[in-house]
């Protein structure tokens, strides 16, 4: 078991009524394998509002991972198509499998873990494109706790901001 | 970014032949036991950059919304796109990609573009 330190990135705004309003994100350290190079790692946004995780067309495409489809088109259960359901900001996406490892501060390797996702078949505007999600089946299907802690903030080794743990099993 | 990459002409990447189960848990189980179960002394600077430029005020104040790659606490590339920004690290510091810290910054329209 691993406990992988959730870390808060965020930016700070202030109304035009002189109030603090701070925008927050949980991340986790997540690493990839490449055909080629070998493994690389990302700072990933934890979304647990996403039912899927989502990688966005330049690292799964232009980075080599290693995958494999699901299909393109989500159907309801009646066999009815449903495209809404297989795009992200609506850009048309597959559903494919990859595996990655989540790494904690001490740098040590989780277990490989399933990763279900909408893989985006184009490039998205720039300040998208770099946005890799991992979403709430992540959690599902590797049996993954997560405990929040946003309101008390903590360090864990190197890492600051720390307010909460997925635990791999 | 080269558009001739972004789609192909039916609008979908060409697919993959797909493994079988078994082969795709062999393939991925091979994978694993070749793995270390701890980064090695250069993938923790890795990580201790990229934690920096996660962190670092100033590079935060200035980069919103683009892509940082940083190699010993010094900022080597910006871009918007992280495989370019990647690409011009390797070429300023000469170490391979998968070893150079790259995070895209947050700003307001990455905060909120699909929130």
């Amino acid at each position: 078991m691993l406990d992988i330190p959730l870390r808060e990135r965020r930016k700070d705004y202030m109304t035009d009524q002189g109030r603090l309003a701070r925008a927050r994100r949980p991340f986790v350290q997540v690493e990839f394998t490449d055909q080629v190079q070998g493994y690389f790692r990302r700072a990933v946004m934890v979304d647990t509002c996403a039912p899927f995780s989502v990688l966005p067309y330049s690292l799964w495409h232009d980075k080599n991972l290693w995958w494999q489809p699901l299909g393109s088109q989500l159907q309801t259960l009646t066999g009815q198509p449903d495209p809404e359901a297989l795009k992200w900001c609506g850009v048309p996406c597959l559903l494919a499998e990859t595996q990655a490892v989540l790494v904690d501060e001490a740098g040590q390797r989780s277990r490989f873990c399933r990763m279900v996702a909408k893989f985006l078949t184009t490039l998205l505007p720039r300040q998208l494109e770099s946005s890799i999600i991992l979403g709430y089946n992540f959690l599902f299907d590797n049996s993954i706790t997560m405990k929040l802690h946003p309101a008390s903030p903590i360090t864990v080794g190197s890492f600051s901001n720390v307010v909460g743990f997925l635990t791999v099993p | 970014m080269n558009d001739e990459k972004a789609t192909s002409p039916n609008g979908l990447p060409e697919l993959p032949p797909r493994m079988s189960d078994e082969e795709w848990e062999a393939h991925w189980a091979r994978i694993e036991a070749e793995t270390p179960r701890q980064l090695n002394e250069e993938e923790m600077e890795q990580m201790r950059d990229l934690d920096w430029a996660m962190a670092d005020p100033e590079i935060n104040r200035l980069y919103p919304d683009k892509v940082v790659a940083v190699y010993r606490r010094q900022v080597v590339a910006i871009g918007d796109y992280m495989n370019e920004v990647l690409k011009e690290a390797e070429r300023v510091t000469g170490r391979p990609q998968n070893l150079i810290a790259a995070v895209p910054i947050l700003g307001s329209k990455s905060l909120f573009a699909n929130h």
